[in-house]
């Protein structure tokens, strides 16, 4: 895979992003469960994978899960196979989702990079984390209404920072006092 | 959390704690190097023999470096409620194998689930303590450096291991400067009498909606910055994929063969017990 | 014919049909140092971007050492021979110590590391970088960080380095700094090629390049250029003050060069065509006007960052002032003397450690204080503010702060309108237009909008013009004219006198992380002598109506145009042939 010096800076500040979320847990959306919070330190992994490709997705997730497993305080994270392996494919299951339907409708393409990203990110890391043996599917059913949150939220940020930055019009391209008159 | 819109609070990133141990004075690939291996060795070990030398491994790297135990655990301290909550969860509700050794209605302590959860509690502090002893001894650059080297192999697969050390430079070089760009995005909705502080702790909805806001625009800074930093890289003559001198240069030691001797003895000791 | 670089008929466009730079010629000759000036969006950074191959001509040829840069084999070669700095420090260094970064590029240019070892020494000594090597970047001031990327330049070795704006994100002390390296670097033969907004940057230049709308339309020596004050200003760029007092004095007093631009020069001039005229007196304003109430009252303030940790800095020892209703008051200070960090105590955001802040009757140290009515009523733009929109669209972005307050949304709606048009945006065009497509002028003008529309009693500015263009930013200073005159009182960061003597009624004198005192603009008009003293250099007309009251010119005034009046009602202008007769 070539990298261009472009891909490599897109790259570094997203990584910046992720870790910077991580560490001031601004990334972590406080939820009751076993994994305690919603996270959305994916995020930069999706959009990287969007605007420049699955590689810098897949150096992006390396990233994401590098950091998760340095900065875990649970023994499951702290385990790179569940931290780090199942990261390293967030990024190419978004770009596909994402080139899929490029064609069709961008704004769509967008939404569904992030929905399958995340939703990537939940099945890969459950799996790993059953595989290993911490938790069984049972337990592991509790995550769910937190991967609902972690869908959402990606959707929403992939859609919202992708468009802007590619210039795409989002919505009716009307403020919210555009609905009222004087 | 944020109450006092510091975020530099938070970047412990590259806390180099100087001294002259042996850990500070071995080359970093072979720090790098063994810290891994030994990982990778610790996360496969099941039984209680293996893990107790590992402990104890372990233990004698932290005191060889000198680097304090409790400023190492610190982090841990305000997950600690979460994390015993878990270690229950794994030792009374993990599948019943092996035998049991107490039980009520539907809560069970197998060998196994106690297994389980002693190793894993155990597999915890030593990574924990491990990564300490590498972070702390060894400044960021070298850091960075230890990994395009030790990965150089890799190479001959077409991984592009110096440009993957170049995006983690640059990314730990702008971490700092993103987390004062976020201070000030939160000031300047504080200031204009919105921001994070405003939702409730644990209405969701409202926790994430007061988050986007602030995640947006940091997003689109940091893509902005990029633009400028592509022009400002070629300018000084940058060209991805070519060869590139180094102007640290490392020649291992026979201190450095010994430790990384060590550390091979130890790993594969610590798989056949 | 010894040019370093050759511009030929060269024409660029980002976007097909809308050319940024139109048949543009010019050559640089080797040693010198130029000053590429031009409105904003007038393509200097295009022209730029072509002296060292990141941008290539559509039409023309640019040649580098007698090299084409459209030459592919020889990239290199160029990058080698021309080195950039750019105007944000920290978007150039790529890095996480500051040797680091310094070898960057000379480890891209495949140089033995013994030999990378040198120059980084080399450059860090000239640089005075050399005691801070090891530093992280962020750890580092504006000042230093320029000059950081200025030492990755030198380094390289390059004969020709082109600054973009590379002081305009600079304190004064910061960008004397980078201007002493740059002047050092042109002794020793760099050739300088320097965009800049400042004019007296431009006076450090040898050439004077003027681009407007992608086509050179002046050029020549700085004296000659700033000679064409008319046209100046027509192309939306400024003149240095002095020059503006000569421009206006010529026509009354032809002794007096139109071209001046030196303090000096205009003194030597009048003394000679002209004599003081016996005092005649004229109301004076100078009796005291009643003083308004007091709104915000800082006492004994301090404040430590990041308290507890390694890193913990005192970075505010200790601030006393108070500001009254419907007044200006400007804040100065050298770099990291505290300024920004008292104003985010004004509106609540930090809360004081030591000592009171009472901001409109709440007093911030109280726990259960009324921290909304402060942020409601004292609104606050800190420095930089056009990063720091994060809604899509400007009628959202500037809604932001009415919606807080849980407004009717047809009564947000008046107060976007209210704002916009306070800052002379044209509300149905501005409101749906997206953040992305504004002007760097226009962003900061809706930043202050989102302020403004909030209705605050007191406006707190940090640095609004830093890295404004000159009429970008006088239109804003012509805004806090009127809100001022409307009864709100302003607050305002500055690193330029020029600024304080334009609005201010009070300065706030900052050092060493403490106020030093407060003295009405008046008094320091009269005495300039207690600028120097707080070691700030004392702006051009200042320091002219110094040397002519020694004179016996009974002048004073703060603006080009007062300081004429004054000047052309205190003097009898000798006739003209008599003037060397005179002298004798
Ligand atoms: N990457 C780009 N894509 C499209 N248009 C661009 C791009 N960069 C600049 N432009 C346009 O080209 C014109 C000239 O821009 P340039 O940056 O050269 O101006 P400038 O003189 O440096 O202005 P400033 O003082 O604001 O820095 C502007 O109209 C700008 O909008
Ligand atoms: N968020 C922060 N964290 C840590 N230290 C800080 C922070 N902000 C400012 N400081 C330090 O506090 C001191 C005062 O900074 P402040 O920003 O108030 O200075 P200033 O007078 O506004 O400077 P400038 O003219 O550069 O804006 C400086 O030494 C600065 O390094
Ligand atoms: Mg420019
Ligand atoms: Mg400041």
């Amino acid at each position: 895979m070539k990298l261009t010096t472009k891909k490599i800076v897109v790259a570094a500040v997203l990584a910046a992003i992720s870790i910077l979320l991580g560490v001031t847990r601004l990334g972590y959306i406080p939820v009751p469960n076993v994994a305690g919070n919603a996270t959305i330190m994916g995020v930069p992994v999706y959009i990287g994978a969007v605007l420049e490709g699955w590689p810098v997705g897949v150096i992006l997730g390396f990233i994401f899960g590098l950091s998760s497993f340095l900065g875990a305080t649970v023994p499951m994270f702290k385990d790179p196979l569940v931290s780090i392996l199942p990261r390293l494919l967030i990024g190419i299951t978004p770009y596909l989702a994402y080139i899929a339907v490029r064609k069709k409708n961008e704004i769509m393409a967008y939404g569904l990079a992030g929905l399958v990203g995340s939703l990537s990110n939940t099945v890969f890391v459950v799996g790993a984390i059953i595989l290993r043996g911490y938790y069984t599917f049972h337990q592991m059913l509790t995550v769910i209404p937190q991967a609902i949150a972690e869908a959402i939220l990606s959707v929403i940020l992939t859609v919202a920072v992708c468009a802007a930055w590619n210039r795409v019009q989002l919505g009716s391209g009307k403020s919210k006092i555009s609905s009222v008159s004087d | 959390m944020t109450e006092d819109f510091e975020l530099l609070r938070y970047i412990t990133i590259g806390q180099y704690l100087p001294g002259h141990s042996i850990a500070h004075r071995l080359d970093p690939a072979v720090k790098l190097f063994s810290a891994i291996i030994l990982i990778l060795t610790i996360a496969f070990l099941s039984n209680y023999l293996a893990n107790a030398l590992a402990f104890a491994i372990v233990l004698g790297l932290v005191a060889l470096s000198g680097v304090p135990i409790g400023y190492s655990l610190s982090g841990l301290r305000p997950a600690l409620w979460f994390i015993i909550a878990l270690l229950l969860l794994e030792l009374l509700f993990s599948p019943v194998k092996g035998t049991v050794l107490w039980h009520y209605a539907v809560l069970h302590v197998s060998t196994y689930s106690l297994r389980l959860t002693v190793t894993s509690l155990l597999r915890l502090i030593d990574f924990i303590l491990l990564i300490s002893v590498f972070t702390l001894t060894t400044r960021t650059n070298d850091v960075t450096r230890a990994m395009e080297r030790i990965s150089s192999p890799l190479q001959y697969l077409k991984v592009p291991t110096r440009e993957l050390a170049l995006i983690m430079t640059i990314a730990l070089r702008f971490v700092p400067t993103f987390a004062l760009e976020m201070e000030r995005i939160m000031k300047a909705q504080a200031s204009r009498g919105g921001g994070l502080t405003q939702a409730p702790k644990w209405n969701i909805v409202a926790q994430a909606r007061a988050r986007l806001p602030l995640i947006i625009p940091l997003f689109l800074i940091a893509l902005r910055r990029a633009e400028d930093l592509v022009i400002a890289m070629e300018s000084r003559g940058y060209v991805p994929n070519q060869e590139r001198t180094a102007y640290r240069q490392y020649h291992l030691v026979l201190r450095d063969w010994v430790a990384l001797g060590i550390a091979v003895v130890l790993c594969v000791g610590l798989i056949v017990v | 014919m010894d040019n370093i670089i050759a511009v030929d008929h060269v024409t660029f466009s980002y976007v097909e049909g809308t050319p940024v730079l139109r048949d543009v010629s010019l050559s640089v000759s080797r040693g010198a140092y130029v000053a590429l000036l031009g409105a904003n969006g007038s393509g200097k950074s295009t022209l730029a971007r072509h002296f060292n191959g990141i941008l290539l001509p559509a039409t023309g040829t640019v040649t580098v050492d007698g090299i084409d840069t459209r030459d592919d084999a020889k990239k290199m070669e160029i990058k080698r021979r021309v080195g950039m700095v750019f105007q944000h420090p920290d978007n150039q260094i790529v890095a996480t110590t500051v040797e680091d970064d310094v070898a960057f590029g000379l480890e891209n240019f495949n140089m033995p590391p013994d030999a990378i070892a040198e120059r980084v020494a080399l450059a860090l000594e000239q640089t005075g970088l050399w005691p801070y090597r090891t530093r992280p970047p962020h750890l580092l001031s504006g000042g230093q960080k320029q000059r950081l990327a200025i030492a990755g330049a030198l380094a390289m070795d390059q004969p020709v380095v082109v600054l973009d704006e590379a002081t305009s994100m600079l304190d004064a002390s910061g960008r004397r700094e980078v201007l002493r390296l740059v002047r050092q670097l042109n002794n020793q033969g760099t050739t300088i090629i320097a965009v800049t907004h400042h004019m007296d940057e431009v006076l450090e230049a040898d050439d004077v390049i003027v681009l407007h709308d992608g086509s050179v339309v002046m050029s020549g020596s700085p004296r000659a250029v700033f000679q064409q004050n008319q046209r100046l200003r027509e192309l939306n760029l400024d003149v240095p003050l002095i020059s503006q007092v000569a421009g206006l004095l010529h026509e009354k007093v032809p002794g007096v060069p139109a071209e001046a631009t030196d303090v000096e020069e205009v003194v030597m001039a009048v003394l000679e065509s002209t004599r003081p005229a016996p005092h005649r007196e004229h109301s004076s304003s100078d009796h005291e006007s009643p003083r308004e109430a007091p709104c915000i009252v800082v006492r004994e303030l301090a404040h430590e960052y990041l308290r507890g940790t390694p890193l913990a800095h005192q970075g505010l020892k200790r601030a006393d002032f108070i500001i009254h209703e419907g007044e200006a008051v400007a804040i100065v200070g050298a770099t990291g003397s505290g300024k920004s960090t008292v104003m985010q105590h004004l509106n609540g955001i930090y809360r004081p450690q030591a000592g009171t802040v009472v901001a409109v009757e709440v007093d911030l140290g109280q726990p259960n204080a009324n921290i909304p009515k402060v942020r409601r009523e004292v609104g606050m733009l800190f420095q930089n503010p056009e990063d720091q929109l994060f809604e899509q669209l400007v009628g959202d972005d500037v809604a932001y702060g009415p919606m807080q307050l849980k407004l009717q949304l047809k009564e947000v709606r008046q107060r976007v309108r209210y704002g916009l048009e306070m800052v002379g945006l044209d509300f149905e065009a501005f409101m749906d237009r997206p953040i992305y497509a504004l002007s760097g002028g226009e962003k900061r003008r809706v930043a202050l909008a989102g302020v403004l529309a909030l209705k605050p009693k007191v406006l707190v500015l940090d640095e609004p013009t830093a890295g404004l263009d000159p009429a970008t930013a006088q239109d804003l200073f012509r805004r806090l004219h009127r809100l001022k005159a409307e009864g709100v009182a302003v607050v305002f960061v500055t690193h330029n006198l020029e600024e304080v003597l334009d609005l201010a009624d009070r300065v706030v004198m900052m050092q060493d992380a403490e106020t030093q005192g407060t003295y009405a603009v008046d008094e320091l008009i009269k005495e300039p002598d207690i600028i120097a003293r707080h070691g700030f250099e004392v702006p051009s007309i200042l320091r002219l109506q110094q040397q002519l009251r020694k004179h016996g010119y009974a002048v004073s005034g703060r603006t080009p145009e007062a300081v004429v009046d004054s000047l052309l009602n205190s003097m009898d202008i000798l006739p003209a042939r008599e003037t060397s007769g005179d002298l004798r």
